[in-house]
Formats: C-alpha cells, structure tokens, sequence
C-alpha cells in the first residue's frame, strides 16, 4: 500500500512540474512573440518612412532641377501666364529671371502643381538672397506628417540667393 | 522487484533538461537576433538619402561659379568665391583642367580646407564650364560633410 501511494504521490508531483513548466514556455513564448511583433512593426514603419523620404527627396529634387534649370513651357509663359504648360523660373541654367518670378504669383497653385506633376504631394518655395532677405514666397506651407527640403544655390539679379522648396504631404 | 536507476537515466529528468536547454538556446538565440535587429535598426542612416542634396549642391555651387565668371581668377579668387558661396557644414575640392589647347597644361586646384575625410561620404562629379572668354574648363569636385 505505501508503495502504491508513494508511486502515485511522486506521479502527482511529475505532473504538477510538468504544469509550471509548460506554463512558464508559454509566458515566455508569448513575451518573446510581443517582442518580435513589436519590434516587426517598428522595423516595417521605419522602412516605410526611410523609402517615402528618399522618394520625396527625389522628387524635390527633380522639381527644383526643373525650376532653377528651365524656362518652362512655353518659354515665355510669364507674358500670357494661362497658357503656362510647365513652369520654369530660369532665363539661363541657375540664372532666376526676375519677369518669370513676377509673374509667378499669377499662376494658380493648382496649375502650378498639375504642371510639375505632384500628385499627393505639396510644394512651398522660399526664394531669397543668401544674406537672408526674401525675394518671393509661393505655394503652401507645410501643414503635413513628413517633408524634406531641397536647398539650392542659384543667381538672382547678379547677387547669389537661394531656392528653397519644401515638399510635403 | 523494479531495479533502482540512477538519477540520470530516469526518463522525466532527462527529458526536463533536454526541454530546458532546448529552451535556453532558443531564448539566447531569439534574445541575439532581438538585439541585433534593434541595434541595426538604431543606427540605420540612410547615406544615399544625404547624398543627392549634397551631390546636387555641388553641381549648383560649379554652376553658380560659373555664372559668376569665377574661373577666369586664380586660385585664391576662385576660392574666396566658393567659401561665399558653400554652405559653413560642407567642405569642398575643385580640380579645374583648362580645355583649351594654349591653356592645356592650365591645372589649378581650389579646396576649402586643407584636410580632406578619410571616414565619411564623399560625392564627386564633373562638368564642363566656360568663361566670358570663351575658354572651357573640365571642373571635377569633391565635396563633403564637415
């Protein structure tokens, strides 16, 4: 009789270890997974801010190259600005004409974005001379979650000023 | 009668320590990747993503050089114009080859510091520019982060 109850008694006891054990797999299973799940989002979200900024820091890139580097179309749009297909501030490469940015604040910013083909994206120019005086301010300010800017180095009226463009979304 | 076994043969006890050491490994191994993966996600900078506006600044800072008919001066000219012109974080290196057949050993080359990075990126590229007198210059540019 002893025998058989301490048999059983030490079956008992196996089970009760096997119990606390699998338990404490589990707690350490699932901790170990709310680890891996958070940090996987972490990771995913930084990768997607990562490639949405370097797509937009390419896209400002290519907006402000259009800008500082072309007439638009047609070259003289400033002198009928409702028939402006694409914009263009340059009289040469990275020479700002002046009738070009005076007549700028005549295009409506709807068409100003159609032209330079922004879709979901919004663009605010800071142009100014490098001492810091403002020459002109167009398009909409940032009012987003993620922007970059392409700073850019132009001539205006013989001094050297500065193209700044924010684009955001 | 059942013949007494030693303690590391029975069978429960063998297999709690496989469990266990099976479970250590896995924890050390998921514990290593966990930190690895937190580590690198920490100190992740995407360089190309600085690279483009640092490239582009350089061919703006050549351009505008041009613009300016810089590169008919001489060296210390050529520089006092670029330090004008470059922004105060960003170190930069001209080497400028005169194209012009009478002006062909014409080799001048203009920095904006004296020490060049030995340990961080540096853009470089190349463009033709040409002065009021009609002479061309192949102008080749490093340029940096201070």
């Amino acid at each position: 009789m002893f025998r058989i109850g301490s048999q059983s008694a030490m079956k008992q006891h196996k089970a009760q270890i096997g119990i606390a054990g699998f338990l404490m797999a589990m707690a350490i299973f699932s901790g170990l997974l709310i680890i891996l799940i958070s940090t996987w989002n972490l990771y995913l979200t930084r990768f997607e801010t990562t490639a949405a900024l370097k797509e937009m820091q390419l896209k400002a890139s290519q907006v402000t190259d259009i800008l500082i580097q072309t007439q638009g179309y047609p070259p003289d749009w400033e002198d009928s600005p409702s028939t402006m297909l694409l914009i263009g501030l340059a009289a040469s490469d990275h020479n700002l004409s002046r009738q070009k940015l005076e007549a700028l604040p005549n295009i409506s910013y709807t068409s100003f974005k159609n032209s330079l083909t922004l879709f979901s994206y919004d663009l605010f120019l800071d142009i100014a001379y490098l001492d810091g005086t403002s020459i002109l301010t167009y398009g909409k300010p940032f009012n987003g979650t993620l922007s970059v800017q392409s700073s850019r180095i132009v001539t205006y009226d013989g001094k050297t000023a500065s193209l700044r463009g924010l684009l955001w979304h | 009668m059942m013949a007494k076994q030693p303690p590391f043969v029975d069978s429960s006890g063998t297999k709690a320590m496989v469990f266990s050491l099976d479970a250590a490994i896995a924890v050390s191994i998921a514990a290593v990747l966990m930190v690895s993966a937190a580590v690198a996600i920490a100190s992740y900078t995407p360089e190309t993503a600085s690279a483009v506006p640092m490239l582009k600044l350089g061919y703006d800072v050549v351009a505008v050089l041009e613009q300016q008919g810089a590169f008919s001066k001489s060296e210390e000219g050529i520089k006092d114009d670029l330090l004008q012109l470059l922004p105060v974080n960003y170190d930069m290196r001209l080497a400028i080859s005169s194209l012009n057949q009478s002006n062909a050993t014409r080799y001048r080359v203009v920095e904006s510091t004296g020490s060049n990075p030995s340990n961080r990126f540096v853009g470089a590229g190349e463009m033709v520019a040409t002065t009021s007198g009609l002479e061309h210059h192949l102008v080749r540019f490093w340029i940096w982060v201070k």
